[in-house]
């Protein structure tokens, strides 16, 4: 799976959606852009990144910042970006699925280089009483996203005169994630929820619509700190011969809370306020606690 | 992507860039910028305020522009970055309440309801790849409640007690979250404002020291005189340095 | 051909001539015009005056039912914010005038970062009226409208756009099934000393008195207006002083018509 902290260092050979402008010497035209601006700009490039686990390529159009100055009225940095970047990225997301229950949980924080705009932004939507999506990367497509998905899910009630399942929502995200396949929307689900059956599920999304389901599920800058003990603490990883035991909500909640605490303290974009939904067969149920305001 | 033909025209670099065989690209670069913007949230209204320049990059251009816009009796929008995208949002704005108006159902729009207008519309705009090169600070009293969000040019929404946008996400936002209390009154924000305001001056050289506040509180929008800031150069850290010892000013 | 159709035709006056506004008849006339300008005398009266202060518009709203929500299907409408019309005729077609107006309000301002002046909407309104009477493939307007605006170089400003595509400048206009007995009323104001409060109450009595009670029972008063009561904004006339006015007309023409028993 490929994920947002992958993304930016998986440059593969560059099939320029818009020019990648390097400054170069007066009269070298040969690739056609000429000698424009000096100031550079983007680096978006459509690269083939061969996804680790899946068999096949997938092309993954990634956009991204370099030295965001945040600061108006600046001339031109060298190198500053254009557009397509995240501003405000939101950060850390993660859902871990229990026997019959599942957790959705993330962080609130919006940072912006070095800056936080908002200590208080959510990144998770409740799409049905049995379904909660949480979104990492830019907050403008994750707003976007949401407000889409909110729209399908009250269309897929009227329709059917029921929520749509698990499963459902499940190939609905990716689908749309789909449609915007070359330019895409710049975020990294998670989906956790109950199915038809009353289990517990996960899923984790790239930014494209490709999708695996597993039992725990980390996205955004936090993942490479949080889903190495979700895989050791959820899966029993590493643990060679240890039974292996499910557990309770309680018990994960207190991993997430742990887990949120630790990476906050090693992630300068994991902060603030950790939103964490319970889901279980009697709703969701949603609970806050704080994070360090550093 | 050689072959691709363009039609519109070089027009230096921050307009459409026509260069044969390269696709089209638009606004990359702002031109005539507005600073920073300030907002707080009050326990009896909401206060913006930002100061009057806009800059030709380094050159301080307009020196008495006001980068504020009453969309709506109880609405006011504050604006940093391109000028003449902030003018173009300005006749967008105009345009969206003139329809209100003559639809004339007693309807009006909410300053929620101005903030998500404007969210859509830039992010549609940086989804074309032709941005609106802006942030925009929404304030709104509705409901007897204050309110204060914040869109930028990819369409970034989100709503806070205390923002701050340009260089006042540095300098003048940790600032701003100091002195924020939830029961701080508009009066007592006015004075936060002034001093954040000042500070901004001292260090951001896209500034000028002509700043303007405007409040939203039960009563409607007031959008206040231009105002010239009360400065003072000679502190110490100024003149002699931060530490002991110091040999250039701070 | 279809000679029994068009034989059929034949047997009236004028019948080959009629068929589409894209061919003149002998005299010199384009009956689908006329008819359209029929479709208007048909509908319930409009009236307006541009007076000292500013300019009032009123329309009579037949209503078909009297289970009808007070205040649908509109015949006055603000176009902007220094101008608004009242249609008399179809109503739909008026719908159509009135957004194209807005959408030339827009346009103008977009342009010139001004109000549009109300010569200009009224001749751009005009105009498009007019395209609908050149062509096979459509039919002329079935409505006019009477347009009010104010504009700082010209005052306050009423304006009549006909089917045909002709618009005038008036001070006193009226259209509609009543256009006669209203007009004969409206040459007796004196419109440089009348104010709109009273201009409210003179068409109020206006179209009270062409009003067929025989024909059409129920009916709406609805009015608009541009004056310095108003700020010189475009505005529907406050729903109290249109019914205080209607309630007053009312009253006095029962009072001439017991006179006119006790004679």
């Amino acid at each position: 799976m490929l994920s947002e902290g992958t993304l930016g260092a998986v440059w593969g050979p560059s099939l320029a959606v818009l020019p990648t402008r390097v400054p170069r010497e007066p009269g070298c035209t040969a690739s056609g852009l000429g000698p424009i601006s000096t100031s550079t700009s983007i680096l978006t490039g459509l690269c083939f990144v061969r996804a680790p686990r899946a068999r096949f390529w997938f092309i993954v159009s990634c956009v991204y910042v370099v030295g965001l100055t945040g600061a108006f009225g600046r001339p031109p940095v060298s190198g500053s970006s254009l557009l397509l970047c995240g501003s405000g990225s939101c950060r850390t997301v993660l859902a871990v699925a229990g026997k019959d229950f599942c957790v959705v949980a993330s962080d609130t924080r919006l940072g912006l280089g070095y800056s936080i705009p908002s200590r208080k932004v959510s990144r998770i939507l409740k799409m049905t009483d049995k379904v909660v999506l949480a979104s990492s990367g830019m907050q403008a497509d994750m707003m976007t996203l949401h407000k889409t998905l909110r729209m399908r899910l009250v269309k897929y009630q009227q329709n059917h005169q029921k929520d749509m399942s698990l499963t459902a929502a499940s190939q609905m995200l990716s689908n749309m994630l789909y449609t915007r396949r070359f330019f895409p929307y710049y975020t990294f689900n998670v989906l956790g929820g109950i199915d038809e059956k009353g289990e517990g599920w996960a899923y984790g999304y790239d930014a494209i619509g490709s999708h695996e389901k597993v039992s725990a599920v980390c996205s955004g800058t936090g993942q490479t700190l949080i889903q190495p003990v979700l895989d050791n603490q959820i899966e029993f990883k590493q643990q060679w011969g240890a039974p292996k035991v499910d557990l309770s909500l309680e018990a994960t909640v207190e991993l997430i809370r742990d887990a949120f605490t630790s990476a906050g303290e090693r992630d300068i974009y994991t902060g603030d306020y950790v939103e964490i939904c319970k889901i279980t067969k009697d709703g969701v149920e949603v609970e806050e606690f704080q994070l360090k305001f550093d | 992507m050689s072959g691709l033909r363009l039609t519109e025209g070089s027009r230096g670099p921050g307009a459409s860039v026509a260069v044969e065989g390269a696709p089209l690209t638009r606004t990359q670069v702002p031109y005539v910028t507005g600073s920073s913007v300030l907002g707080m949230k009050c326990a009896d209204g909401v206060v913006i305020a930002c100061d009057t320049m806009a800059s030709y990059g380094s050159l301080a251009r307009f020196k008495r522009l006001t980068r504020m816009h009453v969309a709506s009796p109880n609405c006011i929008l504050g604006v940093g970055g391109d000028y003449s995208d902030f003018q173009q949002l300005q006749t967008m704005v105009d345009a969206e309440m003139t329809a209100q108006y003559v639809a004339n159902d007693g309807l009006s729009l909410s300053p929620k309801a101005i903030h998500a207008f404007l969210a859509r519309h830039m992010y549609h705009r940086r989804c074309k790849v032709d941005p609106l090169w802006n942030s925009v600070l929404v304030a709104g009293f509705h409901k007897g409640e204050g309110t204060l969000s914040l869109v930028d040019l990819y369409g970034t929404a989100y709503s806070s007690d205390v923002l701050a946008t340009g260089f006042a996400l540095h300098l003048g936002l940790p600032l701003l979250r100091n002195a924020h209390r939830p029961d701080i009154t508009v009066a007592e924000a006015k004075v936060v404002m002034n001093d954040v305001l000042k500070v901004l001056f001292y260090r951001d050289a896209r500034t000028n020291d002509v700043v303007q506040l405007a409040t939203v509180t039960a009563a409607g929008v007031e959008v206040g005189d231009m105002v010239k800031l009360d400065t003072e150069w000679n502190h110490k850290a100024f003149v002699q340095g931060a530490r002991a010892g110091d040999e250039s000013s701070w | 051909m279809c000679r029994g159709v068009l034989s059929c035709f034949c047997l009236l006056d004028h019948s080959q001539y009629d068929l589409s506004s894209t061919t003149f008849s002998p005299d010199g006339r384009v009956f689908q015009i006329e008819y359209a300008q029929k479709a208007v005398e048909n509908s319930g009266t409009a009236v307006g005056v541009s007076c000292k202060d500013g300019v009032v518009m009123a329309v009579e709203k037949v209503v078909v039912s009297k289970m009808l929500v007070p205040g649908t299907m509109r015949r006055a409408h603000l176009v902007d914010h220094h101008s608004g019309l009242v249609i008399s005729g179809l109503i739909s077609d008026g719908r159509q005038l009135a957004t194209r107006a807005r959408d030339e309000c827009s346009s103008y301002k977009s342009v010139y970062d001004s109000a549009i002046p109300g010569h200009v909407l009224a001749e751009r309104l005009a105009n498009f009226a007019h395209v609908y009477t050149l062509y096979a493939y459509v039919r002329p307007f079935g409505c006019a409208a009477l347009l009010g605006a104010h504009d700082d170089t010209n005052g306050y400003q009423l304006y009549l756009v006909e089917p045909s595509g002709v618009s005038y400048r008036y001070f006193g206009a009226a259209v509609g099934k009543g256009k006669q007995a209203a007009k004969t009323a409206l040459e007796k104001l004196d419109f440089k000393s009348l104010t709109c409060r009273e201009a409210v109450k003179e068409l109020a009595k206006i179209i009270v008195d062409v009003h067929d009670e025989a024909k059409d029972k129920l009916y709406e008063l609805e009015m608009c207006w541009v004056c310095e009561e108003s700020k010189n904004m475009s505005q529907l006339v406050p729903q109290d002083v249109v019914d205080e006015a209607r309630k007053a007309a009312e009253a006095a023409q029962d009072d001439d018509s017991d006179m006119d028993d006790d004679e």
